[in-house]
C-alpha cells in the first residue's frame, strides 16, 4: 500500500451539487435580517415583489374605474381589479393578448440576434418597493417598518453566453411615497448617485433557471414545452402558478428573448391560473398599453405591460387589489418599470473592483 | 434576471441591499459596497456596521456551501448548513481574532461542527460514496494513477471515513476534501498544529489497516 491514505481519500470526493440560486438568496437574506438585529415580519422573499406608483397617481388610478375582469379564472375566485382603464373597451382574455404578442413576435422579422461573445445592453427606469426595519425612524410603523418607493436608471450589459464579465450602470432618483407610508429619511440618501457594478462570470447555475442568452436560445419553441419551463423545479414559496408568472417576467426583463421561444412563452403565460389581462395599463415611461398579469399572494397584481399596437414589452407594473394584504389602500401603484432600449453590444464598460460577488 | 445591487459607495447606506433583494429574486446577492481588502478588516468594520458582515457571505458562501454539499447527502441539508454557518458566525464576530485576514478557517470549522450534527445525512453520503460507480467514461489516461487506485477502493474507504470519530473525520476531510492546510485546518478546529499532525497521523494508520483488511 503505497498511495498516500490522504490523497485516495482526496480522490474519491464527491462532486458538489450546484448552490441554488434561491437557497443562496435566501440565505443571505437570512443574514441581513439578521444584522438587522430582528426578525422579519414576513419571508422577504415573498413580499411583494413590485411595487410603484407616487400617491397621486394612484388616487387617479382608483378614480379612473373599477373594472371587473375576468380571465382565465384567478385562484382564489373572481378579483375585482382596479384598473387605470377606459371602462368602455370591454376587457380582452388574457389569451387572446398573448396570442397576439405571440404572433407579433413571430411576425416582426426583426430578432436580434447577439453572438456569444457579445452583450445585451439594456436600459430601463424601475421604481419597486423598499422595506426597512428602522425602529427610531419616525416613518416607521408599529412594528419598526418602513416602506418607500425607490426610483433608478439602469443599464446592463449581459454577457450573451454568460461567460464575460457584464456592467451594471445605476443611478438613483428621486424616491416616492408608498401609498399609505411616510417617506423614510433615508430614502434621500442615495438619490444623485451613479453607480457602476460588476457582474462577475457566476458558476454554472442549473439549466432550468439560467436566463443567459445562449440559454434562452435553446428554450422550447413551443406553447407545451415552455409551459413545462415555467413548471420546472421547486423554486419554494406558497404558489407554484406565482412562481411560474414570476418566471415569465424574469424571461423578459432585462433581457432579449429570441422571437420564437418569445412567442412561446407568450402563449404559456396564458395557461397560468390566475392571469387575465386589463386594458389600460401603463408603464414608468408614461406608456399606455394592455396589462398583462396575476394577483400575488402579497394582494398586490403584478402585470406586465404591452405595446397595444406591436405587443412588444413596455414595462411592469405592480397594483394593490387587497388592502389588507399589501398593506397600501385598493388601486395603489406600488411597482413600475419601463424597459427603454434592448440593443447588442460588442464590449461591456470595464468596472474596477476585485470582489467575486453578485452571484446568485 | 434581476438586478445586482444597488451601486453604492457609502457604509452608512446599506438599506439599499435590503431593497435589491426584496425586489430581484435573482443576482440579489451583490453586495452595494466596496469592501474592504481582507475578511478580518471586512469583519472589524461589522462590530460597528452589522450589515458589512453580509460581505463575508458573499466572499465564502459558494466554498461553505461546496464542502457542505459534499459531506452531507441532501443538498437541502447542506443549504441549512450553510445559512446557520454564517449566522454561528455572525453572532461570534467580535470573537475573530483579527491577526487572521482570511476567515475561510473559522468559517470551515463552525461549518464542521454543524455537519457534525447531522449525522444521519453523513452516515447516508459515506454509504451513497461506497456504491457510486468509478467513472468509466473519462479516458483512461486522462485519469490520474490516484484516481484509477481510489476508484477500485472507494468502497472500503468509504466504510474506513465511516468508521472514524467524528474529530478524525472532520479533519481529515477538511484536508482532503476542502484542501486547508495543516495551519488552516488547525486555526478551524481550534487545535495547536501538532494535534493535528499526530491526528491525522493516526488517522491514516487507522484507514491503511481498515484497507488492508478490507480491500
Amino acid at each position: 500500500m503505497n498511495e498516500d491514505e490522504i490523497q485516495l481519500v482526496a480522490a474519491v470526493r464527491p462532486d458538489a451539487p450546484p448552490y441554488d440560486p434561491e437557497a443562496k438568496a435566501a440565505a443571505r437574506r437570512g443574514l441581513a435580517a439578521a444584522a438587522a438585529s430582528r426578525a422579519p415580519a414576513r419571508p422577504f422573499w415573498r413580499g411583494p415583489r413590485m411595487t410603484l406608483l407616487a400617491g397621486a397617481l394612484a388616487v387617479a388610478a382608483a378614480a379612473t374605474g373599477v373594472v371587473l375582469v375576468t380571465g382565465t379564472g384567478p385562484e382564489r375566485g373572481p378579483v375585482e381589479e382596479v384598473v387605470v382603464a377606459l371602462p368602455e373597451i370591454a376587457p380582452v382574455s388574457a389569451r387572446e393578448v398573448l396570442g397576439r404578442a405571440a404572433n407579433a413576435a413571430t411576425r416582426t422579422g426583426t430578432d436580434l440576434e447577439p453572438r456569444d461573445d457579445q452583450f445585451i445592453k439594456v436600459e430601463s427606469e424601475t421604481m419597486y418597493a423598499a422595506y426597512s426595519h428602522m425602529d427610531a425612524d419616525p416613518a416607521a410603523d408599529a412594528t419598526g417598518e418602513t416602506r418607500h418607493l425607490y426610483r433608478t436608471r439602469r443599464t446592463i450589459w449581459q454577457s450573451a453566453d454568460g461567460s464575460r464579465e457584464g456592467a451594471l450602470r445605476v443611478e438613483h432618483l428621486e424616491p416616492k411615497a408608498y401609498p399609505g407610508w411616510p417617506i423614510p429619511e433615508e430614502a434621500y440618501e442615495a438619490v444623485g448617485r451613479v453607480g457602476m457594478d460588476r457582474l462577475p462570470v457566476c458558476e454554472p447555475v442549473p439549466d432550468f433557471l439560467r436566463t443567459d442568452h445562449a440559454a434562452l436560445k435553446r428554450l422550447p419553441t413551443d406553447a407545451e414545452g415552455m409551459r413545462a419551463h415555467l413548471y420546472e423545479g421547486d423554486r419554494g414559496g406558497n404558489s407554484r402558478d406565482e412562481a411560474a408568472w414570476t418566471r415569465v417576467g424574469d424571461l423578459l426583463r432585462e433581457n432579449y428573448l429570441p422571437a420564437a421561444q418569445r412567442a412561446a412563452l407568450f402563449k404559456a403565460a396564458a395557461t397560468i391560473p390566475g392571469v387575465n389581462a386589463v386594458e389600460d395599463a401603463e408603464d414608468a415611461a408614461g406608456r399606455k398599453g394592455i396589462g398583462v398579469g396575476r394577483v400575488n399572494l402579497g394582494g398586490v397584481r403584478e402585470d406586465l405591460v404591452f405595446d397595444p399596437e406591436t405587443y412588444e414589452l413596455l414595462g411592469e407594473r405592480g397594483v394593490v387589489v387587497d388592502e389588507k394584504l399589501a398593506k397600501s389602500p385598493e388601486g395603489s401603484l406600488v411597482a413600475s418599470t419601463a424597459q427603454l432600449s434592448v440593443t447588442v453590444t460588442d464590449e461591456a464598460p470595464a468596472v474596477e473592483g476585485d470582489d467575486r460577488s453578485g452571484c446568485g | 434576471m434581476g438586478a445586482t445591487a444597488l451601486a453604492d459607495k457609502d457604509p452608512s447606506h446599506d438599506w439599499t441591499k435590503q431593497v435589491v433583494t426584496l425586489s430581484f429574486p435573482h443576482r440579489a446577492a451583490a453586495p452595494a459596497l466596496s469592501p474592504p481588502s481582507d475578511d478580518a478588516a471586512l469583519i472589524e468594520e461589522s462590530l460597528a456596521d452589522p450589515d458589512r458582515f453580509a460581505g463575508l457571505f458573499d466572499r465564502h458562501a459558494d466554498e461553505i456551501h461546496r464542502y457542505a454539499a459534499r459531506r452531507l447527502d441532501d443538498v437541502t441539508t447542506a443549504d441549512d448548513v450553510t445559512a446557520e454557518t454564517f449566522l454561528v458566525a455572525f453572532r461570534k464576530r467580535a470573537r475573530y481574532d483579527l491577526t487572521r485576514p482570511d476567515a475561510r478557517p473559522w468559517l470551515y470549522g463552525i461549518a464542521s461542527n454543524l455537519i457534525s450534527g447531522h449525522r444521519r445525512a453523513e452516515t447516508r453520503r459515506l454509504k451513497a460514496l461506497s456504491r457510486q460507480a468509478p467513472e468509466q467514461a473519462a479516458g483512461f489516461e486522462e485519469r490520474s494513477a490516484e484516481r484509477v487506485t481510489a476508484d477500485g477502493l472507494r468502497p472500503a474507504l468509504a466504510a474506513a471515513l465511516a468508521r472514524l470519530s467524528s474529530a478524525e473525520r472532520d479533519l481529515l476531510l477538511l484536508v482532503a476534501w476542502a484542501e486547508l492546510t495543516y495551519e488552516e485546518a488547525a486555526q478551524a478546529l481550534g487545535v495547536p498544529i501538532g494535534t493535528v499532525r499526530s491526528r491525522l497521523s493516526r488517522t491514516r494508520t487507522k484507514i491503511r489497516r481498515f484497507l488492508e483488511s478490507h480491500a
